[in-house]
């Protein structure tokens, strides 16, 4: 990729886009307080797994490692199923909030390493533009969330019924997002490059 | 455009997924909820994307320069929808501006600008860095409108330089998507060396009968005093010497040197024996070249170039600020090739080297076959003077010289004080010129060097 030998040889350093670092750290610690603190079940455990996930969520950011920061999510995750306890009512909201924050936590964390990496700050067009979209995921997963939390009160049981429709659902959508992204795809590099206009083309050096 | 997703995607359907299994199968809807935000990004962020056809058209501001000035390169980009980064990548003729810090969201850009909103948008605003050679522009692209970034490139070096390719990468919204692809820049810029301030010129042996600046050996109208005689009929009352005549019976009229021009041909070496160094010796030369060339041009002398290298190529004499335009133009292709043929100098047309100019020959002398022509053209009849332009010997300054390695180069230098001798017993002036020296005491010691020379015998001594 033409932008990748830039991506790849620049040199992060905290000293450029570091508010973003900090938020998406703040972010990250945030989330594994309310593992901590609002679990239902606490044991060393958990504790050790959610540290275990921030940890590696800082040092991604701060190395600038993308895949590490995401690889975080497994760790926050795991922890976040394990100090919950279904029985109670409060884990639908808890879990709800944990997965927004370390959604936030992630993109914040992305942002910052992107930021570091090509350049600028967090104080740009394009981080405002990418805070109000985390910010308009964030919204409608609470409204989604919510109301699938309502629905699934006022349901009597979880039928087997109900079961196989949240799995077709799910495959349904993963096949209508494959065959979306297989529509938008270059049809061939001859057209792409025909429907570039004239002066774009394909970069020589991409193996 | 070529598409590719990023860490997002994947990231979004592994949660995704995890979540909506373990909700299933291990009747855990928590899981399903802190996957959540994860699904929606995959539904929202996919439902959006669709294929980015971006086109643009690049320009420059300007294509010729002064080496040292900057100019703007503007890509006009259109059929972007996203978070767009574009990164300049020039050719080493140009080095990118260096201007740390990111543009704030309040202040005015000059680097992006959207065409619909082109002062007030505060998405029209970009983020930017220059680090090495490329720099970087970062913004965000509107559907159905065009943005055009714009990157500063400073010229570093003279010649005539492609701008390079402008990479893209078009973010999708929601950031699941990334398209990259790239534009070239057709445009060449010409960079000119700068210009050199000569205080002085060569007066040359041999003038035209058109007026200039030179002053001519003969009498005639003039302003310079050249002697005085007798009063005779037709004279002018105007050029009666009072004085003298005060001092005699009769009357005494004086006489002037009139001020003429003169076709000035600039001789330049492109052998390959020059050196590769093309910024060392050739470079040298040429900023000389360009900067003879513009003074001589400025005082209504006409100026022509003559290559003779690999490739003999050669600019008639001409005056005026198009004759330097193209002197400039032809100077700054000029390059080194490799020959073993012999050049003889004399065959170029009359009309590119006209009968009696003055030669100025920029070359380090080091190949025989350039030496030996200029010994032809003296005997030719023109007048020709020689700046020297030796390569530098950096590399072997100091302690590092070996003993064998002094030897070669005293010997090396004294072979080329030989040439200098053998030259000046031919009536060729040479005057030596380093790298980082002003070229004026190069030319007062050529002046110094020719005032004891004469003119060659049955040339005349001009009009």
């Amino acid at each position: 990729m033409n932008t990748r030998s830039l991506r790849e040889r620049s040199s992060i350093s905290l000293r450029r886009g570091w508010p973003g670092a900090v938020l998406a750290i703040a972010l990250a610690c945030g989330t594994a307080a309310m593992i901590g603190f609002a679990s239902t079940v606490s044991t060393v455990t958990i504790a050790r797994v959610v540290i275990t996930g921030v940890v590696v969520f800082v040092a991604g950011v701060v190395v600038g490692s993308e895949r590490l920061a995401a690889l975080a999510s497994i760790p926050m995750l795991v922890g976040a199923l394990l100090g919950s306890d279904i029985d109670l009512g409060l884990v639908w909201g808890r879990s709800l909030i944990i997965g927004c924050l370390w959604y936030a936590a992630l993109e914040a964390g992305w942002g910052s390493i992107e930021h570091r990496r090509i350049g600028g700050s967090s104080g740009g067009a394009v981080a405002r533009r990418r805070s109000q979209e985390v910010a308009q995921i964030v919204v409608i997963a609470i409204v989604v969330g919510v109301a699938g939390v309502a629905l699934t009160s006022v349901a009597p049981t979880r039928t087997l019924l109900v079961r196989g429709s949240v799995i077709a659902t799910v495959l349904l959508g993963m096949a209508i997002a494959l065959r979306h992204l297989r529509a938008t795809a270059p049809a061939s590099e001859s057209e792409a490059e025909s429907e570039s206009g004239e002066q774009l083309d394909r970069d020589p050096t991409r193996s | 455009m070529k598409r590719q997703s990023t860490i997002r995607l994947p990231v979004a359907v592994m949660i995704t997924v995890i979540g909506a299994l373990s909700a299933i199968l291990w009747g855990r809807p928590d899981a399903a909820l802190l996957a959540i935000p994860w699904a929606v990004l995959l539904v929202v962020g996919l439902s959006g994307s669709k294929s980015q056809p971006v086109s643009g058209t690049i320009t420059s501001d300007s294509n010729r320069v002064v080496s040292g000035e900057a100019i703007s390169v503007s890509a006009k980009l259109t059929g972007a929808s996203g978070w767009l980064l574009a990164i300049c990548r020039p050719t080493s003729g140009f080095s990118t501006s260096r201007s740390d810090g990111a543009v704030e969201p309040d202040d005015e850009d000059p680097q992006v600008k959207s065409d619909s909103e082109p002062d007030s948008a505060p998405e029209s605003e970009s983020d930017s860095d220059q680090r090495g050679d490329v720099t970087a522009v970062a913004a965000v692209a509107k559907p159905g409108r065009s943005t055009e970034v714009t990157f500063t490139l400073n010229t570093s070096a003279w010649g005539n330089h492609d701008v390079g390719r402008i990479d893209l990468e078009v973010t999708e919204p929601f950031g699941l998507l990334r398209w990259s692809g790239s534009l070239h820049v057709s445009n060449e810029v010409r960079v000119h060396p700068r210009p050199i301030d000569l205080q002085r010129l060569l007066a040359p042996w041999h003038v035209r009968r058109l007026s200039g600046a030179h002053r001519s050996r003969s009498v005639g109208q003039g302003i310079e005093y050249a002697d005085i005689r007798q009063f005779a009929a037709g004279d002018s009352l105007r050029d009666i010497n009072w004085r003298a005549s005060a001092r005699s019976d009769e009357l005494w009229v004086s006489q002037r040197h009139p001020e003429r021009s003169t076709d000035v041909v600039l001789l330049l070496d492109t052998f390959v024996e020059s050196g590769h160094d093309i910024d060392a010796v050739l470079g040298l030369a040429i900023e000389a070249a360009i900067g003879l060339a513009e003074s001589h041009l400025s005082v209504s002398d006409r100026v022509g170039l003559i290559e003779i290298g690999g490739i003999m190529r050669w600019v008639t004499p001409g005056a005026g600020r198009h004759q330097l335009q193209r002197l400039v133009d032809a100077l700054l292709a000029t390059t080194l090739y490799e020959n073993a043929s012999d050049r003889h100098i004399l065959s170029i047309p009359p009309r590119a080297l006209p009968p009696r100019s003055f030669v100025v020959a920029l070359s380090p002398l080091l190949d025989p076959r350039f030496v030996e022509g200029l010994s032809v053209l003296r005997a030719a009849g023109h007048d020709v003077s020689v700046i020297d332009c030796p390569p530098t010997l950096d590399s072997f300054e100091g302690d590092s010289w070996s003993e064998s390695a002094r030897v070669a180069y005293r010997l090396w230098s004294i072979e080329r004080t030989i040439t200098r001798d053998q030259l000046a017993e031919r009536g060729i002036a040479v005057g030596r010129w380093q790298p980082g020296d002003h070229i004026d005491p190069v030319l007062a010691e050529l002046a110094a060097q020719r005032n004891g020379m004469r003119p060659a015998v049955g040339t005349g001594t001009g009009s």
